[in-house]
């Protein structure tokens, strides 16, 4: 780089150097001409002046031989007082101006001149004949004409010289200024193609610099470059010294985030494992004593046991949270987000959670009532959540306050579910810490009952299904905790919806009385699934739908209403499936009705067992309303009392899998 | 009548807590194996009218022997309940739709768990 920079600056300098000695030399070629000319112009002056004066006296000399009046004589004494200098000036002037044999000659004829004068002059002062004054004049003029001749040559040779001289000059200039132009051009040019040169090498080797850094800002190899010992190369060992570093850290980084990853997997494992080892000990401690518990005990011993199931069963739930924040953490938690209707599980929720609060004297409001809000949430993991929140704002409540939930939609296309309490509150500080596990806040030495992973569980629950959870508080006032889910479309509010504890009122059209009416008793926990049904039904004459949410309420609405169809639902929170249909068959009044079994994930083992318990159809949840429909179709093609079983049989193999 | 109840575990606690349960049922004979492979043997050797079945046994997981039953047509009949120390919701769905009737958790509830015995063998008492 030092030599392409030392060639930049040295090429235009060079030009310039050459042009300018190229310029001082002609100009030192022009001055030589220059004095040549003034010397061939002095010549000519020299000349004129030698060829005047000896006119001058010629003509003095002629008027005084002629009037031999001594005054006309004036101008050739003058003449001759001159003629010494004019003839050195003139010899010196031809001198300078390249000696010549003419102008010698000249000179000498001008001497001549002069002697022939004085020979006139003296002639006629001392009164020379006529004719001796005659053949002298004619004499002097020959002199005269000799030296006018040889006068003029000198300067006609003089006036050549001069033009040729000033033809040179005017050559020389010319020279001058081509060089000068030629030497700026080339020295610019050179210059301009050195610093091209120079730059781009720079620019070439900035730009894989460049290069290179993007690429280990991207995390890719950088390419080497070639060595070099000037900035732009210590610049790029730095990159390459960089990589190298970057290469190690990162090796560390990925070595230390395989060994957490290992850790939190080993740890994850280590939870599920110690879960079972733990609940295999503590099923036969809280089994015993459940044992205990039946058994005639004295008062003293019977409080004993039941301590020993309090506790037990406190450490049972630490248990059960401790392995479901492990398997959020792991990702092993799934949800199946469905709609919730939000009032239908605020009401479960409620009814579970009424005793504890009405223990402590504090009043439950429920003000979350719009009869179709729903949320996509998980039935259990929402209802889980909202106990915990409801049981922590019972917990940390004053005696005889009030809890209160209420519902509000917002813009985003959220639902906030809030709860608030009437507790002593938290500081900013607490409410920082609430969601991470084991900070039981103020609670520490107070006799408040909890596990310290509540909070951050339910925390990490609403972020598995797609919301979240804050809080805010007041200290001294309250707090409030905030749910907020996506929302879910409006579910049809069914016509005279009635609790989910008691069989739903008849759903649909009002039945003509000459026609035959179909009714359906769907048994299902999950009220936005009973939903989807009574919907559909509506739009289906001479149908209407009777609803249970349990196994039991199923068994005592079928014996009431005696439906033409059941839809029983095999994953109900109090019976199994099999429970119930064996329960339905074992009942006179109920033995002949046909079921249709409902399942989103039962294998043919399971459903040949079913079917052989005597169900008489099988459908796949979620529910295909196109399929229930056709089941619907080809019962009502029959008169539902006499239908037989070989028709349903028939429905099995449509319908069924 | 006599029913007959197979309780496939190895930990001779719980063991001991089902047969103490179970004493108060007097009609219901309760019969133990303390392998996979051995409860299968003994269930398709006389099939019983329950099987109780552990999550994890020395020698097989619940699913497997739910999966060796399923080949055995002697007990195709024989509802299994499982009783289980893990409490992974998605192992339960997989167990339900490998065929078990029930799945429970320990530590579990003596009355639920005697209610249940008593809906699959309704008895005198």
């Amino acid at each position: 780089m030092r030599v392409k920079g030392l060639i930049a600056i040295a090429v235009p300098l060079l030009a310039l150097l050459v042009t300018a000695s190229a310029s001082l030399a002609l100009q030192y070629r022009e001055q030589e001409a220059r004095d040549a000319g003034r010397a061939s112009f002095n010549l000519i002056g020299a000349a004129n002046g030698v060829l005047g004066g000896a006119l001058n006296g010629e003509t003095g000399v002629r008027g005084y031989a002629a009037t031999r009046d001594p005054l006309f004589l004036q101008p050739y004494y003058t003449m001759r007082n001159r003629m010494a200098t004019d003839r050195a000036t003139f010899r010196s002037a031809a001198t300078r101006a390249g000696d010549v044999p003419e102008e010698q000659a000249a000179n000498a004829s001008a001497g001549r001149v002069i002697a022939q004068l004085e020979r006139i002059r003296a002639a006629v002062a001392r009164g020379a004949p006529a004719s001796q004054l005659t053949r002298l004049l004619e004499q002097g003029k020959r002199s005269m004409d000799v030296l006018r001749a040889q006068i003029a040559s000198t300067r006609s040779r003089a006036t050549r010289m001069m033009l040729s001289q000033r033809a040179a000059v005017d050559r020389m200039e010319t020279g001058i200024d081509v060089v000068t132009i030629v030497g700026v051009v080339l020295g610019l040019l050179a210059g301009l193609a050195g610093v091209a040169l120079f730059a781009s090498g720079i620019s070439r080797r900035v730009a894989a610099a460049a290069a290179n850094a993007d690429r280990l800002g991207a995390g890719q190899p950088v390419v080497p470059a070639d060595h070099s010992d000037d900035e732009i190369g210590r610049l790029a060992d730095s990159l390459a010294r960089a990589e190298k570093l970057l290469a190690s850290r990162s090796a560390q980084l990925v070595a230390a985030r395989d060994e957490a990853l290992k850790a939190n997997q080993a740890k994850n494992a280590f939870l599920s494992s110690t879960s079972h080892e733990l609940r295999t000990p503590l099923n036969s401690i809280l089994g015993f004593t459940q044992l205990l518990e039946l058994s005639d005990l004295g008062r003293a011993d019977r409080e004993s046991v039941q301590r020993i199931l309090a506790a037990g069963r406190h450490l049972l739930a630490l248990i059960n949270e401790l392995i479901d924040i492990a398997r959020i953490e792991s990702g092993e938690l799934s949800v199946s987000l469905e709609p919730v209707t939000v009032r239908a599980l605020l009401a479960d929720v409620c009814q579970l959670m009424t005793p504890l609060a009405a223990e402590r004297e504090i009043e439950l409001l429920q003000q979350c009532t719009r009869p179709g809000l729903a949320v996509y949430a998980d039935w259990q993991r929402l209802s889980q959540v909202m106990v915990n929140l409801i049981s922590n704002a019972v917990k940390y409540n004053r005696r005889g306050g009030s809890i209160t939930i209420t519902c509000q939609e917002h813009e985003d296309g959220q639902v906030a579910i809030a709860v608030t309490d009437t507790g002593p509150g938290l500081s900013g500080a607490d409410l920082d810490r609430i969601f991470i596990p084991f900070e039981r806040l103020a609670a520490e030495d107070s006799d408040v009952e909890g596990t310290g992973i509540g909070l951050p569980l339910a925390h990490a629950l609403a972020q598995v299904m797609h919301g979240e959870l804050r809080a805010m508080s007041w200290l001294g006032h309250g707090s409030t905790f905030t749910v907020s889910l996506d929302r879910a479309p409006e579910l049809a509010q069914v016509p005279g919806q009635v609790s989910r504890s008691v069989p739903r009122a008849p759903a649909g059209r009002a039945p003509n009385a000459d026609q035959p009416v179909l009714t359906l008793l769907y048994v299902e926990d999950n009220p936005a699934n009973v939903e989807v049904v009574a919907r559909y039904l509506e739009n289906r004459e001479r149908c209407r739908m009777l609803a249970a949410a349990s196994g039991a309420e199923g068994l005592a609405a079928a014996a009431e209403h005696r439906p033409d169809l059941v839809l029983l639902d095999l994953h109900l929170t109090d019976m199994t499936g099999d429970q119930v249909l064996s329960a339905l068959r074992a009942e006179p009044a109920t033995g002949d009705i046909p079921v249709t079994v409902l399942s989103a994930d039962a294998s043919p083992r399971v459903i040949r067992r079913l079917l052989t318990a005597g169900a008489w159809a099988y459908l796949t949840k979620p529910l295909d309303l196109a399929r229930l429909g056709e089941l619907l179709d080809s019962f009502e093609a029959s008169t539902p009392a006499s239908a037989g079983a070989a028709r349903w049989q028939a429905v099995i193999r449509k319908a069924g899998s | 009548m006599t029913h007959t109840a197979l309780y496939i575990e190895d930990n001779a606690s719980s063991i001991r807590l089902i047969e103490t349960l179970l004493s108060r049922r007097p009609d219901i004979q309760l019969r133990v194996a303390r392998t996979g492979r051995d409860g299968v043997k003994a269930a398709v050797d006389d099939p019983p009218g329950l099987i109780i079945l552990d999550n994890r046994l020395p020698d097989a997981r619940g699913g497997d022997v739910l999966e060796m039953l399923s080949h055995e047509p002697a007990c195709d009949d024989v509802p299994v309940v499982m009783l289980s120390g893990d409490s992974d919701t998605r192992l339960a769905t997989e167990m339900l739709a490998a065929g078990a009737a029930e799945y429970l958790v320990k530590p579990f509830d003596l009355r639920y768990f005697l209610d249940l015995i008593d809906r699959y063998f309704p008895g005198p008492n």
